[in-house]
């Protein structure tokens, strides 16, 4: 049995050591928290400010005082890219309480002497014990970042316009030559012209596509939006490929479970999806090979898939497929052409419809597109009636 | 007279203090936090609920006594009242 006051002790020496170990932590957190090469504010269960380190600070144009205790929605004024105040219910530090889970963003910040940078946020919560304690904020300064990219941007708009008028012009007289304007051709001269057409007309493709890009990059792409047949659709899209199916001998089949998929959207920017994914599978997959194109409606989707047995993609080259310009090493891209834009932008007409795109694919077994259509406040097809869902569901 | 769910209570808080949105602030934190249907939302759940809410509120009023008795309104909710006149026949 202890005496009591070896007991005594001991719990003396418990709190000491809980201590010592509460004190090694705090100067760990806050070393972590000085140490980190961003800028971080903490703020508190009131939304108050607690901390920031220097980098934020320097970075705002503030000091310590003129920041920590105060309410961070008023402190640290954010806009969108267009110049708007974001609203406090859209920020980044509300949304985090909302989802529990880290948030990304990116915004403009107002510094204290009131211009403004772009700004890459991340929110995280501060949990204790499963319960919210407050938030901490990393950012950095992504001004020139941002400004490459849009003089980038703007660049590719100005190049495209200015190649595509003597490029057209170039088709014109081409057209002209080929079609007899200025005097009967011999076969041999035909041929060649043929070959001039056919990479003028690639060219201008390339330029359209710089030109789409530049377009919806500057946020310029209006969405049109009508009732839209998808089985209709779909079907004179195929229709169209044809001859170039043909060409490679490569078999198509096309399977739906409804005789119409009405679906609201633009139907010349729906058809620009859908054709580039044809056109792929037509590109990247064999002679002789299949392409199966499925569209499967639900109560909640509308799910088109075209699927080929082409060249396939590499897991680690999927995600590359939809940025800009990329292009993938396989055995077709070299004959296949094209500028690299194309699913870049069938995934921008993709997100402005509010839908979303899919990829499965394996080296030399293929790959499988998916467009997946939502129906929130869809009506359906075949006559069947849908409730209307709540858009928050 | 049947009293309303516990969520259509706290729906009818929410928009007290935060207008047509307090619908929206409100499922969103039930679905993340808790995970369960709306509609089933029950007294127990209610404290770990307002520890979302009591944060997230607080960066959309700097008023603290505003965010207090928007949460205590909504931790009072599914207490008992005593039974009316008007009863269930």
């Amino acid at each position: 049995m202890r005496k009591p006051a070896n007991h005594l002790s001991i719990d003396t020496l418990t709190e000491d050591a809980s201590l010592a170990l509460l004190r090694r932590g705090r100067a760990e957190a806050e070393a972590l928290f000085l140490s980190i090469g961003e800028g971080a504010i903490v703020t508190d269960n009131h939304g108050n400010i607690s901390r920031i380190n220097n980098i934020a600070l320097q970075l705002l144009g503030y000091s310590t005082r003129e920041l920590v205790g105060k309410w961070y929605p008023e402190a640290i004024v954010a806009e969108d890219e267009s110049g708007n105040l974001i609203p406090n219910m859209e920020r980044p530090n509300l949304e985090v309480f909302l989802t529990g889970k880290p948030v990304f963003d990116k915004v403009k910040y107002l510094r204290k002497d009131g211009t403004k940078m772009s700004v890459a946020v991340t929110v995280s919560p501060i949990l204790l014990n499963n319960s919210p304690i407050g938030a901490i904020e990393v950012f950095r300064d992504i001004t020139s970042e941002v400004e490459l990219e849009n003089a980038k941007d703007e660049f590719i708009s100005i190049a495209s316009h200015e190649l595509r008028t003597p490029a057209t012009i170039v088709k014109q007289y081409l057209s002209m030559v080929m079609g007899g304007y200025a005097g009967s051709l011999t076969e041999d001269q035909l041929v060649m012209l043929t070959t001039a057409f056919e990479n003028n007309e690639r060219q201008l493709n390339i330029i359209n596509d710089l030109l789409r890009v530049a377009r919806a990059e500057a946020n310029a792409v209006k969405i049109i939006k009508e009732d839209v047949d998808l089985v209709l659709l779909v079907d004179e899209i195929i229709k169209d490929f044809n001859d170039k199916f043909n060409a490679a001998q490569q078999q198509v089949t096309y399977i739906h479970n409804v005789e119409s998929a009405i679906y609201s959207a633009d139907p010349v920017h729906l058809r620009m999806v859908l054709e580039n994914l044809l056109s792929n599978a037509n590109k990247y997959t064999p002679d002789k090979g299949k392409i199966a194109i499925k569209l499967t409606q639900t109560k909640t989707k509308i799910k088109v898939s075209v699927k080929d047995t082409g060249v396939g993609i590499s897991k680690r080259d999927i995600p590359k497929l939809f940025y800009k310009f990329s292009r993938i090493n396989n055995p077709l891209t070299t004959t296949a052409g094209g500028s690299g834009l194309g699913l870049y932008w069938v995934k921008k007409l993709v997100m402005l419809h509010g839908a979303e795109i899919k990829v499965s694919s394996a080296p030399k077994k293929g790959s499988t597109f998916t467009v997946i259509f939502n129906r929130t406040n869809e009506k359906t097809g075949s006559g069947h009636q849908a409730g209307i869902l709540n858009p928050g569901q | 007279m049947a009293q309303d769910s516990i969520y259509t209570q706290a729906v009818e808080i929410s928009e007290e203090y935060l207008g047509p949105a307090g619908e929206r602030f409100l499922r969103r934190q039930i679905d993340t936090h808790l995970g369960i249907v709306p509609e089933s939302l029950k007294k127990n759940h209610l404290p770990k609920l307002t520890k979302w809410t009591e944060l997230a509120f607080a960066l959309l009023t700097n008023d603290y006594h505003e965010v207090s008795s928007y949460t205590s309104n909504l931790l009072s909710l599914g207490v008992s009242k005593p039974v009316s006149d008007e009863k269930t026949r």
